[in-house]
């Protein structure tokens, strides 16, 4: 048997790559980012009973399997034209608010949390999660990890796996939530809006009091005027679960409003030669190519998209913390892409306190969690907001409700333009003159991580996590530097 | 790894009456990314007292699965592109190289999960193995495994069970 030490990025195939093109003065032309994609899924799909979709695309990757469960479970109500149950209605969101909350946290205390938490500038070997729980103190570590187990407990009991639920029919769910059930969710959330709520502060402590961050989030490498997506309920707040998708456009104005069945009319996808990933952009406004402003059909997703699209939050504590944000940041709507992080933690808190209004409505226990589908099935989209932004599914189907066709959206591609965009952009203001410094690639990173890009498709086969490399070309195409990951 | 040698060759009876769990891990439904999956299958129909596991989940997650475990044996694909599918390789956890400056959540590597289940006081496996089976298709969808790699399966799994000696 051969023993094998494995360096991620000359040894594995199917990493992730920045390509940065410089011009005859050595400045940046082009910056291209670019990670395997998965094939076949449509095909796979085709021939299957609708309703087995829900447990299938929750393994579509290991990163969002209740987000996937959800838009799926929602497009065979739409397939079936069958409205859920109230109760059913409460317990998905409540399970889904339980997904978004934990989602979110960990998000920023592994992966964005080291950044700011022990600082942009650290060496790589301090700047992860451990140096985060130096910093906060082994306490906070296991309360994270305490209110992580927690939730999960919530999604466990409501979708009967944690990792890819089963719970969701068209009309309802499987199972009745006991009372006993119901408290322990109230423990769960109560627990996730304290944690929420002293993660907030932190960030206000470590991050807001420090100018040195405040000038990184507020400057001008990391900001993109584009159109901003999310859900919206009927008064406009942000809502995960259900509501109708908005679109403000660069200042701030709502643009379009719509349905998820005319997401269509809306989102077009299309395809460059030097990548896989698909680039979605708004089909009113039109692709200019990679740039920012009202005239470039742009448009971002996820967190701080999702808070620059609505009007406020449902919530108490989460409409006060959003007030705030955008009160320090100078307005509606927020350009700067680390703003993100920040979005987030105030989305923790909102999704929190909504898991905590709906464990304790008494309806959640009500034994009314199905209405039967009577419809003959045809065509249906459902449509969630992932913690990575807003997630289509759309099935069609034979008069058996057999699958002809999928189209989804995933989270990650509305975002795969502007993505590259910022990976550019920050590019252009670290390299001059053909030199390029050595800090470039967490600097790089940092553009990016701030959507928190689900490349879960590439990670999971060992080392676990995707490799990725920076390689500069000059002006006749020639490498003239390689930047890995190192450790 | 080392340890377990050294005491597999100075007490087998220490090393059975280790509480051990195997991971088998992967996605079933992207090919050859199964492959952690069949062989905690096969390993189970073998010898049927295992403690086996399949997870689709990494990094942070795996803490759920091993903690109180004295022994953790995880297989896993890799893609190395430079062995044959099939072929079977045994990594130490200080191979995989934590590099711990991720880009994507719930991709902290193993040895950094390892880390902060430590960090935090939890009882971590003492002894860990593990093994990776070289994919040739682990980016399309599909139920089945390439038949280069379903057909080593029998093969590698006598090679996991003399190696750990199971």
């Amino acid at each position: 048997m051969k023993k094998i030490t494995i360096d991620p990025i000359t040894r594995l195939e199917g990493h992730g790559r920045i390509e940065i093109f410089l011009n005859d003065d050595g400045e940046v032309e082009r910056a291209y980012f670019q990670i395997p994609e998965l094939r076949g899924f449509e095909k796979f799909c085709e021939g299957r009973p609708a309703e087995e979709m829900p447990r299938i695309t929750p393994r579509i990757c290991g990163v969002c399997p209740t987000a996937h469960h959800m838009a799926s479970t929602k497009a065979l109500d739409d397939l079936w034209k069958v409205e859920p149950t109230s109760a059913a209605k409460k317990i998905r969101e409540l399970m889904y608010s339980a997904f978004c909350a934990e989602d979110h946290i960990l998000h920023f205390v592994f992966l964005g949390g080291p950044d700011f938490i022990v600082g942009p500038t650290a060496p790589a070997g301090e700047r992860n999660i451990l140096g985060v729980i130096g910093k906060v103190g082994l306490e906070v570590g296991g309360k994270v990890i305490e209110m992580r187990k927690r939730l999960r407990g919530v999604i466990q009991t409501i979708g009967g796996k944690v990792i890819h639920p089963v719970c969701g029919l068209p009309g309802g769910v499987s199972k009745q939530i006991t009372e006993e059930e119901r408290k322990e969710f109230v423990d769960a959330a109560e627990y996730a809006v304290d944690f929420s709520k002293f993660i907030l502060g932190v960030f206000d402590d470590v991050v807001l009091k420090n100018k040195e961050y405040v000038d990184l989030i507020v400057g001008d490498i990391y900001k993109h005027r584009t159109y901003y997506m999310g859900m919206v309920d009927e008064n406009n707040k942000v809502n995960f679960y259900d509501g109708k998708i908005r679109v403000v456009d660069p200042n701030g104005k709502e643009f379009a409003k719509f349905r998820a069945q005319e997401y269509l009319d809306h989102i077009r996808e299309r395809v460059e030669p030097w990548s896989y990933i698909k680039f979605c952009y708004l089909k009113n406004v039109g692709w200019k190519g990679f740039v920012d402003g009202e005239d470039s059909g742009v448009y971002r997703v996820a967190p701080l998209a999702r808070l620059n699209a609505a009007d406020g939050m449902a919530t108490p504590l989460a409409q006060e913390a959003y007030e705030r944000m955008y009160e320090i940041l100078g307005g509606k709507p927020v350009h700067n892409t680390l703003a993100f992080h920040w979005a987030r933690l105030i989305e923790a808190l909102y999704a929190s306190e909504r898991a905590l209004e709906l464990a304790r409505d008494p309806e959640l226990t009500s034994p009314e969690i199905r209405n039967i589908p009577t419809e003959i099935p045809k065509e249906g989209v459902g449509v969630v907001e992932a913690p990575r932004g807003t997630l289509f599914h759309h099935y069609q189907t034979d008069e058996r409700g057999i699958i002809t066709k999928v189209n989804l959206i995933v989270a990650t591609v509305n975002n795969s333009a502007p993505m590259c965009m910022s990976i550019e952009k920050a590019a252009k203001s670290l390299i001059h003159k053909g030199e390029v410094p050595d800090g470039i690639l967490n600097m790089i990173e940092m553009a990016f991580r701030a959507y928190d890009p689900c490349n879960a498709c590439a990670t999971h086969s060992l080392p676990g996590r995707m490799p990725l490399e920076v390689n500069v070309y000059d002006s006749k195409g020639d490498l003239v530097r390689k930047l890995k990951r190192s450790g | 790894m080392r340890e377990d040698k050294h005491e597999g060759r100075s007490s087998i009876a220490t090393v059975r009456n280790m509480k051990t769990i195997i991971l088998g891990l992967g996605n079933p439904i992207l090919t050859d990314d199964a492959v952690g999956f069949r062989m905690v299958q096969e390993l189970k129909e073998e010898i049927p007292d295992l403690e086996v596991s399949e997870v689709s989940e990494a990094g942070i997650a795996l803490l759920d699965y091993v903690i109180g475990y004295d022994k953790l044996i995880i297989i896993d694909s890799i893609k190395t592109g430079k062995g044959k599918p099939g072929e079977l390789y045994k990594l130490e956890l200080e191979d995989l190289k934590p590099t711990m400056d991720f880009s994507s959540s719930h991709s902290v590597d193993i040895a950094t999960a390892f880390k902060v289940g430590e960090g935090l006081g939890y009882r971590m496996p003492k002894h860990v193995s593990i093994y990776a089976v070289e994919v040739r298709d682990n980016t399309t969808f599909g139920e089945r495994c390439t038949e280069e790699v379903e057909e080593r399966i029998p093969f590698i799994v006598r090679q996991i069970i003399e190696e750990e000696k199971l």
